[in-house]
């Protein structure tokens, strides 16, 4: 982890330096993380796409701004965080996610053996079914804490959201997660 | 289901953009960069020659003496033009600092 901050360091110094080539190595390290965090806010990967295109320009336009006080992936994941809620914020999508997530127990998930024996790819298409079926605050929660493996102080970082809260949502959002994971296992033997 | 399984079951819920998501967006930054550098030196050309032009008013026309109740407070005469020239300097720094950036940019660095 500590390598990689100083992998970061040494590309922003590069990029601020005027090799802006070297911009395409933190945006490809970095794209897949920050992609299925805006998947999360924005439950569309359209939007979320446009959104990390904007999110991006803003980390390009500002990384002469960037403090070393943080790690650079805290730093982009709040302006991607932030992005992707003016985002949601111009879709006026609330209502349509109040509805995903009201309707998230009657949705079913079509597949008959258990999830160890399922292969790789069809656990990932379920993994991401049943985090985009979530709250978009849970399934953001999620990946920032076990996908982006960040610290409950560099989520609070991130958005704003008080530790308690953080730790309570984080809490249903397991229960959740595998609520919707036993239903489908429910599901095959019946 | 433990801790360590269940973060390996979310660590399976990555998600990648479209394949030419990197290209796109180095196109999209390669025709940007060079946008406000060039706003802000003509910013900084403006304040040049508005400091130049106080410069040489403060030349010729003294400060007025400042009255303060009972008190009336001279400025010395060198006040305004050390002020300008401070100013100039200043702003010269940074076009010259601009400069060196433009200098520095490629045409289109981003796209490989």
């Amino acid at each position: 982890m500590k390598k990689n901050s100083e992998n970061d360091i040494d590309l922003i110094v590069s990029i601020r330096g005027g090799d802006h080539t070297q911009f395409r190595v933190l945006v490809d390290k970095y794209k897949d993380l920050s992609f299925s965090l805006a998947c999360s806010i924005l439950k569309n990967e359209h939007d979320a796409e446009d959104a990390l295109q904007e999110a991006f320009i803003k980390v390009f336009k500002r990384i002469h701004t960037f403090q070393f006080s943080s790690s650079f992936s805290t730093w982009l994941y709040k302006i991607v965080y932030n992005t992707c809620l003016t985002k949601l914020q111009s879709l006026n999508r609330n209502h349509h996610l109040a509805s995903l997530y009201n309707n998230s127990s009657n949705n079913i998930i079509e597949y008959s053996t258990p999830f160890h024996e399922i292969n790789s790819k069809e656990q990932k298409v379920l993994v991401n079914k049943i985090l985009e079926l979530m709250h978009n605050e849970e399934s953001l929660l999620l990946r920032l804490f076990y996908l982006a493996e960040l610290s409950i102080l560099e989520i609070k970082d991130i958005t704003g959201f008080k530790e308690s809260k953080i730790k309570v949502t984080l809490h249903r959002a397991r229960k959740s997660f595998l609520h919707i994971l036993q239903n489908e296992k429910e599901n095959q033997l019946i | 289901m433990n801790e360590k399984e269940f973060k390996e079951t979310i660590s399976k819920g990555i998600k990648s953009p479209s394949a030419n998501f990197t290209d796109t967006l180095m196109a999209t930054i390669s025709s940007t960069p060079r946008v406000a550098p060039l706003a802000n030196k003509k910013t900084f050309r403006i304040l040049v020659l508005s400091c130049a032009a106080l410069l040489v008013l403060s030349l010729f026309i003294p400060l007025p003496n400042f009255h303060f109740f009972q008190y009336s407070i001279a400025a010395s005469p060198v006040i305004m033009p050390i002020i300008c020239l401070s100013f100039i300097c200043i702003i010269l720094f940074h076009l010259y600092d601009i400069n060196s950036k433009l200098q520095d940019l490629p045409k289109h660095p981003m796209v490989s």
